[in-house]
């Protein structure tokens, strides 16, 4: 029988060697994902979203990396499998989208072919059904005349037909789990808009879960069910989205919430966030780093906490108590009203 | 409020070149007869998708692209050669702020130097005024005093950012073209950038054409807007003309394809997403000539302006 969860990661700690010394870049995540369930992951750069998705992709070097914990894949532990037999789990279990179709796709290879040498990895077609595949795929994810297009160079193609192409590539072999790392940052949003709808039709099709990693907050609230926001290459914040806009709890997260200069708000001024993210050798994991970047609780931020989060409510979890008393300044102006 | 900058039927075209003497063959339409005014410390906003023109415009105004016809006019005078130009200052007092503001800036030079290029090149002033300048357009973009002595790769993206709004006030210009200054910036940088460039033209009263494909930032930083498609400005009008009473399906297009922050709503926005592009499918051929091109612009009201087709259309619009 197939196990509920498509993903479980416990523990998940990701270190890179910087001059000599292993620095984690990710410390201590725990996240699962259920089938058909669409999970975003939030924040700045830096905070270790794309290294925790790398990692689950088995696409960090061994030699330059320390993974620790453990990440189940369709219950198949992925963390120490190198070569061969991840690259037998790559592809076919899991299908990543990436934010640069330019850069992802090979400039030298027409489009049919690069369909084909997926299949090709992989056993999950025969070799005899590799066309009507490629066709299927391309008519799946909304390419126009197909026929031209795998006869095609990604050079030909416009940025939001490449990013198709793609899409095409990663749910190829029907994967469980799709990864879709800033899939529509370099999209106008028309094209972002149908992109998004189309990840979604796959995803309700296959029942696979998706991984979405993105900083636009309007992405997340328009596809998510779940989301995480990270900070400093540790969760903050965890919720439904529905719970995560209306009812934000973290400090970081009702920062960010407040800097997005959305289509419905038009205030004056955008909250700052002041500073930036600390570098990795800054990092303290035992202390809630974001509160360095509240001026007005600066003595917060010297407290120990637990490393994990809490649940405050039903599937809601928050790190650390320092939200209970987060206000932004204007809002303690009136009187401290919620 | 008096106009600053006016464009008159701008056209830049680009040629294809093909054929045994590598003559021009055809033309790329990239800005086919734009007229856009600009008052003095007003923030126009420029949108429209990938390839629709609206970088061509601001590279054409700052003169990194020769315009094919059409005028230029800064301050009731035709800019449009490159004499004039000198002569009337407008070098300096139109600068640009750039995307990518990191390959902006060039890498072997210190932010002192980046900052002082334009002051050198337009004022001859000693160098004691000279530094004291610099001290005082590092205070405005709250980066400290030991940047001076760094380099561009020192610094995150908002600082470099910072730096190249820095070098373009360092003039003091009458008027900055900004393309896409925020979109390479996390939320929280991009924030601080925004309020910075709203500050800065408070205080120097600094008039913007903002270039984006954002229209929530848009929305948050400009007073007027124009909407361009296929190298026309298919409508304009204020802030409140174009978010709020949109008449262009291509402006509803657009305007339907933003994601929206409010979650209950969200398969409500996603019927009315689907609703709208099939509109704009069935009635493409209406507002569209028969070569793609978006039909003249009609006057709706004082400040509105929308490219709708002869009748038909119009019964929707509430004017």
């Amino acid at each position: 029988m197939e196990s509920e969860n498509i993903l479980e990661a416990k523990q998940v700690s990701v270190a890179f060697r910087i001059a000599g010394k292993f620095q984690k870049a990710i410390y201590d995540i725990d996240l699962s994902l259920r089938r058909g369930e669409v999970l975003a992951i939030v924040g700045e750069s830096g905070s270790g979203k794309s290294t925790f998705a790398t990692a689950v992709m088995g696409l960090h070097n061994p030699n330059q990396t320390q993974i620790t914990g453990s990440i189940l894949l369709d219950e198949e532990e992925v963390i120490g499998k190198t070569g061969d037999s991840m690259a037998s789990i790559r592809g076919s279990k899991v299908g990543m989208i990436f934010q640069n179709p330019l850069t992802a796709l090979n400039p030298l290879m027409k489009i049919g072919q690069q369909i084909k040498e997926m299949l090709a990895v992989h056993d999950v077609y025969p070799e005899n059904q590799y066309e009507s595949r490629i066709f299927q795929l391309l008519e799946q994810v909304g390419i126009p005349n197909p026929k031209r297009v795998v006869n095609q160079f990604p050079h030909q193609l416009s940025g939001g037909m490449r990013q198709r192409v793609m899409i095409a590539i990663a749910i190829a072999n029907d994967p469980d789990l799709i990864i879709a790392d800033e899939p529509t940052t370099a999209l106008d949003v028309t094209i972002q808009a149908q992109i998004l709808d189309l990840i979604l039709e796959i995803q309700k099709k296959k029942n696979a879960g998706v991984i979405l990693i993105t900083h636009d907050l309007g992405v997340v609230a328009e596809v998510a069910d779940t989301v995480a926001v990270m900070y400093a290459g540790q969760l903050v914040e965890k919720a439904s989205v529905e719970e995560l806009f209306q009812n934000p709890k973290h400090p970081y997260t009702r920062s960010l919430l407040r800097s997005n200069p959305s289509a419905e708000t038009v205030s004056d001024d955008l909250y700052v966030i002041p500073g930036s993210v600390p570098s990795l050798s800054e990092i303290e994991y035992d202390k809630d780093l974001f509160l360095a970047r509240v001026p007005w609780m600066k003595e917060e931020a010297q407290k120990v906490i637990s490393e994990k989060m809490t649940e405050i409510s039903s599937n809601h979890f928050v790190r650390g108590q320092a939200w209970k008393k987060f206000e932004f300044p204007d809002q303690k102006l009136k009187g401290g009203k919620k | 409020m008096s106009e600053i900058l006016n464009l008159k039927d701008l056209k830049v075209y680009y040629p294809i070149r093909s054929g045994f003497f590598n003559r021009v063959t055809d033309n790329v339409l990239a800005v086919d007869g734009v007229d856009l005014t600009i008052h003095e410390g007003e923030t126009v906003g420029l949108v429209g998708e990938s390839g629709s023109g609206k970088s061509t415009i601001g590279k054409t105004i700052v003169g990194l692209e020769q315009m094919t016809s059409g005028q230029l006019i800064y301050k009731g005078q035709d800019v449009s050669k490159k004499k004039i130009r000198n002569q009337l200052k407008y070098n300096k007092d139109v600068q640009m702020i750039f995307q990518d503001a990191f390959s902006s800036l060039n890498p072997r030079k210190t932010i002192y130097d980046i900052i002082a290029e334009p002051i050198r090149n337009f004022e001859k002033i000693d160098a004691n005024t000279e530094n004291k300048r610099i001290h005082e357009l590092l205070d405005i973009v709250g980066l400290p005093k030991q940047a001076l002595e760094q380099y561009p790769f020192q610094f995150s993206g908002g600082q470099q950012q910072r730096i190249g709004i820095a070098r373009a006030v360092a003039t003091n210009p009458k008027l900055i073209v900004a393309d896409e200054p925020v979109s390479a910036l996390d939320l929280s940088v991009q924030a601080q950038v925004l309020n910075f460039m709203k500050l800065i033209q408070k205080d120097l009263g600094i008039a913007f054409l903002f270039i984006s494909h954002d229209l929530g930032v848009v929305r948050h930083m400009t007073d007027n807007i124009a909407v361009m498609h296929n190298g026309r400005i298919v409508e304009k009008g204020t802030r409140r003309d174009i978010f709020d009473e949109p008449q262009h399906i291509y402006t509803k297009r657009l305007l339907s394809a933003i994601p929206s922050i409010d979650v209950t709503r969200r398969a409500e926005n996603r019927k009315n997403r689907l609703k709208v592009e099939q509109d704009f499918e069935d009635k493409k051929a209406n507002f569209y000539d028969k070569d793609g091109h978006a039909l003249p612009l009609k006057k709706l009201s004082e400040s509105h302006w929308a490219a709708l087709p002869k009748g038909g259309e119009n019964v929707e619009s509430n004017y």
